[in-house]
């Protein structure tokens, strides 16, 4: 099992590296995109794949999906911007490889199948990464999605109802 | 913060964080002329701080990076784990991580605010085990100066009576906030079944304003200069509104920061300049071996500067103000001023740290509730087997806290990382149901733990390093003891017992074996030692007051001068020693027996 730091560590690392931007030398604002601009990072397949993946991942239920609080579009910012190059490739090589494998167990093309087979697809894919192999790099991918999600106002405080009140303290927890 | 050094000065203070900071306060107050030298810019928290931008207004949603470790809103504009041009070196095998924050204020400005006193028995170590060495001083003599620095401060805690575990007066404390769902859980499962204390934490917070009137007065009887500025100081700070992360700095001055709380009082007595981009390399001094001002790199035109005073202080952090001793060589300190018992950079210390993670099934799914709090711990434990250790049932000598929190904190970059492992598989309204079901049910417990001075724990400057600025770097050395590991592997081991006790499940691997567990040595940021003071000058650097034994008008009063590091974190008792020794330096300049 992973902690959370560890798994920080792991994102500066995977996100980050050596070769990264400067992040002190004054404001930099990470730009996401603007609904129908062009992708800076990812090409048109890669944005269609990501999108579809962060939508199967995270829907519009009666709360925001990933596509409604622009997830592909954060990353898209992220890579641009932030990523190392190291970790652009890899990043793109998860992609290629999820399209590829995706495409083998549907026996067609991902973007083409229906929502429940590519799900399907999705979590066959998702199982096994999590018990150690299959698409490299995709557990990295998921966390990514998720991440982008739940930091922006749709995910965090629609969906997952966190609170903030400023002003006073009442915690308003009994002991059970 | 830019002022020409014009005038005459009394004292000139190198370092603006806590050590700092307190010693041009209660220098200032008390009529003493202060030059403070500061290697690192400007910063002023009030206009700064970015207190309420969100993780998506920043890059990389405010996750860290080498450059920003803590994050992208983290406090410290300048510095970290690395500051370009300024290297250190490790000795071979060692991995010693050193945090320097290159700005005003130092690391006050991002600091964790845990204010815990030392007691009586941390000041006495070694009557009571043999190991390490004794403070020349006791906890009774250091007493007062902990109540006057948490009056000035704010903290926030409460008095439990326990045993090492200091009560402050009367009239001293701030109420603790309420504690959150998590830590109430963990409080009653440690008490119902673990026997271990869980009590309100003791953070440099303020849960309600100062009264001014009243704290002022009693601070400073007699002194209407230091009243009316400590008065007015503390009507501009508001009590905390338990929303944004301390961690990035406070603007309303509710926490603790140099310069927010110490440095605009000391400015306003008129006795007080500052010149920041001011990085010091060395103490000069006369014929006689006597301290006579310093000379210091004005960074902005890399041009050497020097400037005199009757006395020099050194509060640049421990390592640091070991490193300005060793660099300061002359014919009549020819090892570095004030190093004639070849003790400076030595006894180096740093806290001993240890995690454990859990996921508590009990705090799941639970209703939507504000979890902010003071952004850090209401509730902590702090060590509780005195009488075991004593009774010699434990394999290592001195004790550690807990540190601990979870709960349903604003969610960041990170954040999804712990849940991952729990929600493999998940895809779609499953998936957000398993997120909205794990949010806030995890809980994290940090060791925190007292570490014994040793023979193999130092810094030296090395033979082949110099920084951007021609100076001299240092290189460190390390090695812990059984002490240190073993203690680590309690720790791990008890925090897993919390974990399992609360029905939960441990995320992360618990270690049978200390060493593979231990933090490294300076990553927890408490380092100290390295100037050690003591009541025998072969065996010791100062005295009681901070005072270089060799060289009277000569003090050094950061960490550096710490005899032992108790589990406690150092800052609080930074603070009271450096007030301690500021009234002594006050004394001696009134009579003249220095400078
Ligand atoms: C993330 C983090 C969390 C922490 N949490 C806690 C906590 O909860 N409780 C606690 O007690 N402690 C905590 N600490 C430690 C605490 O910050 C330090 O103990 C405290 O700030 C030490 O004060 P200082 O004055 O010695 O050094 P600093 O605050 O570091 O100040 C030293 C100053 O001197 C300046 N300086 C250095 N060299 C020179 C030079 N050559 N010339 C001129 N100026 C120089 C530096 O730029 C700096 O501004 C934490 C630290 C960090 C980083
Ligand atoms: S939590 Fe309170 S003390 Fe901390 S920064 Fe926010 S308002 Fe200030």
């Amino acid at each position: 099992m992973i902690t959370r730091r560890a798994v920080i560590r792991n994102l500066v690392v995977t996100v980050g590296g050596g070769s990264l931007l400067s992040a002190c030398g004054g404001r930099v604002s990470l730009e996401t995109l603007a609904p129908g601009a062009p992708p800076r990072f990812y090409g048109d397949r890669e944005m269609a794949v990501l999108s579809r993946v962060s939508d199967l991942l995270l829907p519009r239920t009666e709360t925001p999906g990933a596509l409604d609080v622009g997830v592909p579009g954060i990353l898209d910012g992220l890579m641009a911007e932030w990523a190392s190059e190291e970790t652009r490739v890899e990043h793109r090589a998860t992609l290629a490889a999820l399209d590829t494998e995706l495409g083998a167990r549907l026996l067609g093309d991902f973007l083409d199948a229906d929502s429940a087979s590519a799900e399907a697809a999705l979590s066959a894919v998702d199982a096994e990464a999590f018990a150690g192999d299959g698409v490299e790099g995709y557990r990295g991918l998921k966390g990514l999605v998720a991440q982008a999600y739940f930091s922006t106002e749709g995910g965090a405080v629609e969906e997952l109802g966190w609170v903030g009140v400023p002003g006073r303290w009442d915690p308003c927890a009994q002991r059970t | 913060m830019r002022r020409k050094a014009q005038q005459e000065y009394d004292a000139i203070v190198v370092g603006s964080g806590a050590a700092g900071g307190m010693c041009a306060y209660v220098l200032a107050c008390q009529g003493v002329r202060v030059l403070m030298l500061e290697a690192g810019r400007d910063y002023d928290p009030v206009t700064e701080t970015p207190m309420f931008q969100l993780p998506k207004d920043a890059p990389m949603r405010g996750a860290g990076t080498p450059e920003k470790p803590f994050g992208f809103y983290d406090a410290t504009v300048d510095g970290g784990w690395q500051v370009p041009g300024e290297p250190y070196a490790s000795a071979e095998g060692v991995n010693f991580m050193w945090w320097r924050a290159r700005m005003l204020g130092g690391r006050t400005n991002h600091w964790g605010r845990i204010s815990l006193r030392m007691g009586e028995y941390d000041y006495k170590p070694r009557s009571r085990d043999g190991l390490g060495f004794d403070w020349p001083m006791s906890y009774d003599d250091v007493a007062p100066y902990y109540d006057r620095t948490e009056m000035l401060i704010g903290v926030y805690g409460s008095n439990e009576g326990l045993e090492n575990t200091p009560d402050s007066s009367p009239g001293v404390l701030q109420p603790p906030p309420a504690p959150r769902a998590e830590e109430l859980l963990t409080q009653k499962v440690c008490g119902e079944q673990l026997d271990i204390p869980v009590i309100p934490a003791h953070l440099a917070i303020m849960t309600q304003r100062q009264d001014a009137d009243r704290l002022s007065r009693e601070l400073w009887p007699n002194n209407p200069l230091a009243q009316r500025v400590t008065a007015d100081s503390m009507r501009s700070r508001a009590a905390c509104f338990y929303a944004t992360p301390c961690g990035r700095g406070c603007s309303i001055k509710a926490n603790f920061q140099s310069p927010t709380v110490l440095l605009p009082p000391a400015l306003a007595t008129g006795n007080l300049d500052i010149v920041t981009d001011a990085m010091v390399r060395e103490v000069t001094v006369d014929a006689q071996g006597r301290a006579t001002g310093v000379h210091y790199i004005d960074k902005t035109t890399r041009l050497d500067e020097h400037v005199s005073a009757r006395v020099v202080i050194l509060a640049a952090s421990a390592c640091e103000s070991a490193r300005i001793m060793l660099n300061s060589k002359s014919a009549a300190h020819p090892d570095g001023i004030g190093n004639g018992s070849g003790l400076v950079g030595k006894y180096v210390m740093d806290t001993v740290g240890a995690f454990v993670g859990g996921q508590i099934p009990a705090l799941e799914n639970m209703p939507p509730h504000n979890a902010d709090g003071a952004s850090a711990m209401h509730l902590y434990m702090p060590w509780w087997l005195y009488q075991e250790q004593a009774a010699g049932r434990l394999d290592f000598a001195r004790g550690y806290h807990i540190e601990f929190g979870g709960g349903r904190k604003m969610p960041g970059f990170g954040f999804m990382g712990g849940l991952a492992p729990f929600t493999e598989g998940a895809y779609g309204r499953r998936f957000k149901e398993e997120c909205r079901r794990y949010y806030g049910s995890f809980i994290g417990f940090s060791g925190r733990g007292e570490m014994i001075p040793n023979e193999d724990c130092y810094c030296e400057i090395d033979p082949d390093g110099v920084d951007q600025w021609g100076i001299p770097t240092l290189r460190f050395h390390w090695e812990w003891s059984d002490h240190e590991l073993n203690q680590c592997r309690h720790m791990q081991h008890t925090f897993r017992d919390i974990i399992e006790a609360m029905g939960g499940n441990v995320t992360s691997t618990v270690h049978d074996d200390g060493a593979d567990a231990i933090a490294a040595p300076g990553q927890i940021i408490h380092e100290v030692g390295g100037a050690i003071m003591g009541d025998d000058p072969r065996r010791s650097v100062l005295n009681q007051f901070c005072q270089s034994w060799e060289v009277d008008n000569l003090f050094v009063t950061d960490g550096a001068c710490f005899v032992s590091n108790a589990d406690k974190n150092p800052t609080l008792s930074i603070m009271a020693i450096a007030w301690r020794a500021s009234d002594y330096i006050v004394e001696q300049l009134a009579q003249r027996s220095i400078g």
